[in-house]
């Protein structure tokens, strides 16, 4: 069918997402600068020099460089595990990743459900008498166990999608990789480390770079289990524009986000480029 | 039933020429058959003439029509795909219906047509089915029965057997012949396998590297081969021996192969001399050539043996009937059963 | 040997996943004076959620589902066309684009959030469901976009080809074949986006006041609330609000799951 028209369909198919999105991001960005560097001061001067920026740099870091590799972690191993074929796989694969059903608010208090002073974990420790006053988790003076409990949430959450990356990855490797490695006498251990690792490297690329993007956006489980004692990027955000009604200071951290966000994606591009082969 | 014609058809895909300037005639009602290696552009070249796919250059005309730009659905074709295509979302009855429906032929004649189609591949039976509870033969049948109910001018089909396991080959085989035979539609059939081509065929277009080689009929393209690849391809793999093209014949070092009429322009000429296995002979024939040679190697293939021999330090392969008694034995090969190739150019040399 | 781990692995697992949010939900249920002494609760009420609806959290849910449907509408009527081509066609551009979708993706909320708030106020969008659906497209299109073009990838070629050889239109091709093969991942690509929107926060409260969505509605002071905080099994009542339809959307959708996420390697 060739027609002039039937060269050009697929760029008519495409024009409505790509102005749709075109509008709906480069409008904000374009703004979010104006709001965040002109006025009087200039909210991003404000935000450089003010007191709260070596805190929220210490939290947002401590939280991603926890948080992160734990869940790579567990999604390589969880990606193992469900490799085997067992009785039940599908069910136990289901609840796994049903957290990715489960919004951030409601994470954050299902957790609290289990830690709080009157929570789960606390009542079954007093009740069977194992200890005699609660632990506690929540307010000021307990900021440890508070990131604690932020980092539970946090991998209860969102592991899943870590693990649907890594897993999409490990299921392209062939049997007969595997098959062959056993045939060579290569332990579990061995194959994770030669076979494995290398195959699925892109994957762990790609995991790492959309979990720690949507990482750095994460508020509902800070403001929730912290109230205002943790604060990270993406908080600071809400608070300034939903409590403080400051929207210029607001742009100034969300283009704070933008800033990290873009290098740090960067940096794990350059960082893990994918060796030649292992693809 | 149409006669098809393409005219210097070619086609690239980026840097890759998938076609190279075929030209092609095929006779109103005959099956035709496009033989070559896989990747030599057998696909592409049914797909042109499909519709699916608009040659780079070149055109292709139905009985003098040319069609090189109608849309596939006006051209009339039936065909089967390489996978089927059989429409896992519907049963056999709609995958073979819709096309009718498309066409808003009225309910009876679509039922009736379906009905006909199914009997002649004998799947009545199945027309209840979903694919997905057929077996690769069945779904085979399904979707030959859907190209032929639609009556088309031409049948194309993309190696139909190639997805079934070797018994089941040989029967769908002689059923296509059969159906074909009955139905006189004009029919291009692309295989990699030569055996199948070889009965299957009226005529048969070998390729290779997006080109056509030879076309002719299966006699022709095995006695004649026009040039080492045609003869390579076709028949048991071929015995090659250096030669020179000699004022009495051809020299191959241990031999001379006898010939009355050289031209003399060929004298001198370097050339590779083809021999089939089958034509090499431990008795004596009339006219023959003798070798002598020493007995290295013998297949038992049950109803013949392939034998290895050493003639003068060159390994020819014979295929036989006969056991061979003891280690020596004489070679008998006529100078008419040997293929003679310009070692540059590769084409065949005629001479007797 | 292995029997025993995988069994031992599992059961880790499923206690690691479940008893969170089977406590919670009962938790939700649990009279007050038992839900501070006892582990399990051994009288259940409803008065929590008879509560919430006074306090408005009904509405907020109405105003979820709403919001969720529009998202729904908007993403697939804009995003299905991109996602076809993108699966279909080979075009120049073609992988930049994706590249582009999926830059699209990670692009901070808080970003396009504060910006579209200053000018919906202006322009009367501010506060209206219409805004936060158009904000919930913007953020699910990547997703619906690159979903939909590995479902539409996956309708095998042959199968459309050999609709135009029996001579269908480009029309009936995708009526009847492409489409009812698609359908299933279409579907799930639908529920996928009312996911996002209804599990998205940060938009949702920078682009409301009042008529928040439930998610933003619980985060507001007077749920959560810093002062006079209202007791704990309200929380869970409106985290069991949250969570059951979710949860049995993800059942669907779970299969997809792998499309979404896995194939947006960025390679
Ligand atoms: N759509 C396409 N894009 C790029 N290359 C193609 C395409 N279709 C075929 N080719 C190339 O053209 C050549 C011929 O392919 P094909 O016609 O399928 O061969 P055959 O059917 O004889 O195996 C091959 O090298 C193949 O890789
Ligand atoms: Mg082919």
């Amino acid at each position: 069918m060739p027609s002039p028209l039937r060269k050009h369909i697929p760029y008519i198919l495409v024009a409505p997402s790509l102005a749709y999105l075109a509008f709906f991001i480069s409008y904000p960005i374009f703004y979010t600068f104006s709001l965040a560097l002109f006025g009087n001061p200039s909210p991003m001067v404000e935000v450089m020099t003010s007191p709260r920026l070596g805190e929220v740099a210490l939290y947002t870091t401590l939280i991603i460089a926890t948080v992160i590799p734990a869940q790579i972690v567990i999604a390589i191993f969880a990606s193992l595990f469900f490799l085997n074929r067992f009785r039940g796989r599908e069910l136990v694969l289901y609840l796994f990743i049903a957290p990715l059903a489960i919004n951030e608010v409601a994470a954050a208090l299902i957790w609290y459900t289990m830690l709080s002073s009157s929570g789960f974990l606390n009542k079954l420790l007093i009740n069977t008498g194992v200890i005699s006053a609660p632990i506690y988790f929540f307010g000021y003076e307990f900021i440890d166990r508070t990131l604690l409990a932020i980092f539970l949430t946090e991998v209860w959450r969102a592991t899943p999608i870590v693990f649907i990356i890594i897993y999409a990855g490990m299921q392209m490797i062939s049997r007969d990789y595997l098959e062959a490695a056993d045939v060579f006498g290569l332990n579990l251990w061995q194959k994770l480390r030669y076979i494995i690792l290398p195959l699925i490297k892109p994957y762990i690329q790609t995991a790492l770079i959309i979990r720690t993007l949507f990482a750095l956006q994460v508020v509902g489980p800070i403001f929730i289990l912290a109230g205002e004692y943790v604060r990270v990027l993406a908080t600071e955000v809400v608070y300034w524009y939903s409590m403080r009604l400051n929207p210029g200071v607001a742009s100034a951290w969300a283009l704070l986000i933008g800033l990290v966000t873009l290098l740090l994606g960067g940096l794990y591009i350059k960082l893990l480029r994918p060796s030649a082969g292992a693809t | 039933m149409v006669k098809i014609d393409l005219e210097g058809v070619s086609k690239r895909f980026g840097s890759v020429i998938a076609v190279d300037n075929v030209s092609l005639s095929v006779s109103s009602g005959e099956l035709f058959v496009l033989l070559g290696p896989s990747g030599c552009g057998k696909t592409t070249i049914l797909r042109i003439i499909a519709g699916l796919e608009t040659p780079t250059s070149g055109r292709v005309y139905f009985d003098g029509v040319d069609v090189t730009d109608m849309p596939s659905g006006k051209r009339g074709v039936g065909m089967v795909f390489q996978s089927y295509a059989v429409w896992p979302h519907m049963k056999v009855y709609d995958n073979i219906a819709l096309p009718l429906r498309i066409k808003k032929l009225p309910q009876s004649e679509i039922d009736a047509r379906v009905r006909s189609a199914a009997r002649m591949l004998n799947i009545e039976n199945l027309l209840e089915r979903y694919p997905f509870q057929l077996s690769g033969g069945e779904k085979q049948r399904v979707a030959v029965a859907r190209a032929i109910a639609v009556e088309p001018r031409v049948l194309l089909m993309d190696e139909p057997l190639s997805n079934l396991d070797a018994l089941l080959r040989v029967q769908a085989r002689a059923e296509i012949k059969r159906l074909q035979r009955e139905l006189k539609i004009t029919t291009i059939y692309v295989t990699h396998d030569q055996v199948e081509a070889m009965a299957l065929a009226d005529r048969i277009a070998v390729m290779n590297k997006g080109r056509v080689m030879q076309v002719g009929t299966v006699d022709e393209v095995y006695n004649k081969p026009l040039n080492r690849f045609v003869a390579h391809f076709i028949g048991s793999s071929m015995n090659f021996v250096e030669g020179t093209i000699t004022d009495r014949g051809v020299d191959i070092g241990f031999a001379l192969i006898p010939y009355s009429s050289v031209p003399d322009e060929l004298v001198g000429k370097k050339v590779s001399v083809g021999i089939r296995p089958e034509d090499i002979y431990l008795e004596p024939i009339q006219g023959g050539v003798v070798l002598k040679g020493r007995v290295v190697l013998i297949e038992n293939l049950a109803s013949e043996y392939i034998i290895h021999i050493d003639v003068s330090g060159t390994l020819l392969r014979a295929k036989t009937k006969l056991y061979p008694q003891g280690e020596e034995v004489r070679l008998y090969i006529h100078p008419s059963k040997v293929h003679v190739f310009d070692t540059i150019t590769e084409n065949r040399i005629h001479i007797a | 040997m292995r029997r025993v781990w995988v069994f031992i692995i599992s059961m880790l697992i499923i206690a690691w996943i479940t008893v969170p949010i089977t406590y919670t939900i009962l938790s939700s249920f649990a009279d007050l004076v038992d839900y501070y002494e006892n582990v399990l609760p051994r009288r259940y009420t409803l008065r929590y959620y008879e509560e919430y609806l006074r306090l408005g959290v009904g509405e907020a849910l109405v105003r979820s589902v709403l919001v969720g449907i529009l998202t729904i509408i908007l993403s697939m009527i804009i995003g299905l066309p991109a996602g076809y081509a993108i699966g279909r066609y080979v075009f120049r551009g073609r992988d930049s684009l994706k590249l582009a979708i999926l830059f699209f993706k990670v692009i901070p909320i808080a970003i396009m959030a504060v910006p579209l708030a200053v000018l919906f106020i202006r322009v009367g969008l501010y506060d209206t469901l219409i805004g936060i659906a158009l904000i919930h497209t913007a953020i699910s299109l990547p997703f619906v976009v690159l979903t939909a073009s590995s479902v539409f990838g996956s309708v095998p070629r042959d199968l459309e080809e050999a609709g135009y050889v029996f001579g269908m239109s480009g029309l009936q091709v995708m009526l009847r074949i492409t489409l009812p093969l698609a359908a299933p991942g279409i579907a799930a690509t639908a529920l996928f986006a009312f996911l996002i929107s209804w599990n998205e926060i940060v938009a949702a409260i920078i682009l409301s006041s009042f008529n928040r969505t439930l998610p933003a509605a619980v985060m507001t002071p007077y749920v959560m609330g810093t002062g006079g905080e209202l007791p704990d099994p309200y929380k869970f009542a409106a985290t069991t609000i949250m969570v059951t339809p979710a949860l049995i959307f993800m059942l669907y959708i779970r299969r997809y799951l792998i499309a979404m996420w896995g194939a947006a390697g960025v390679r």
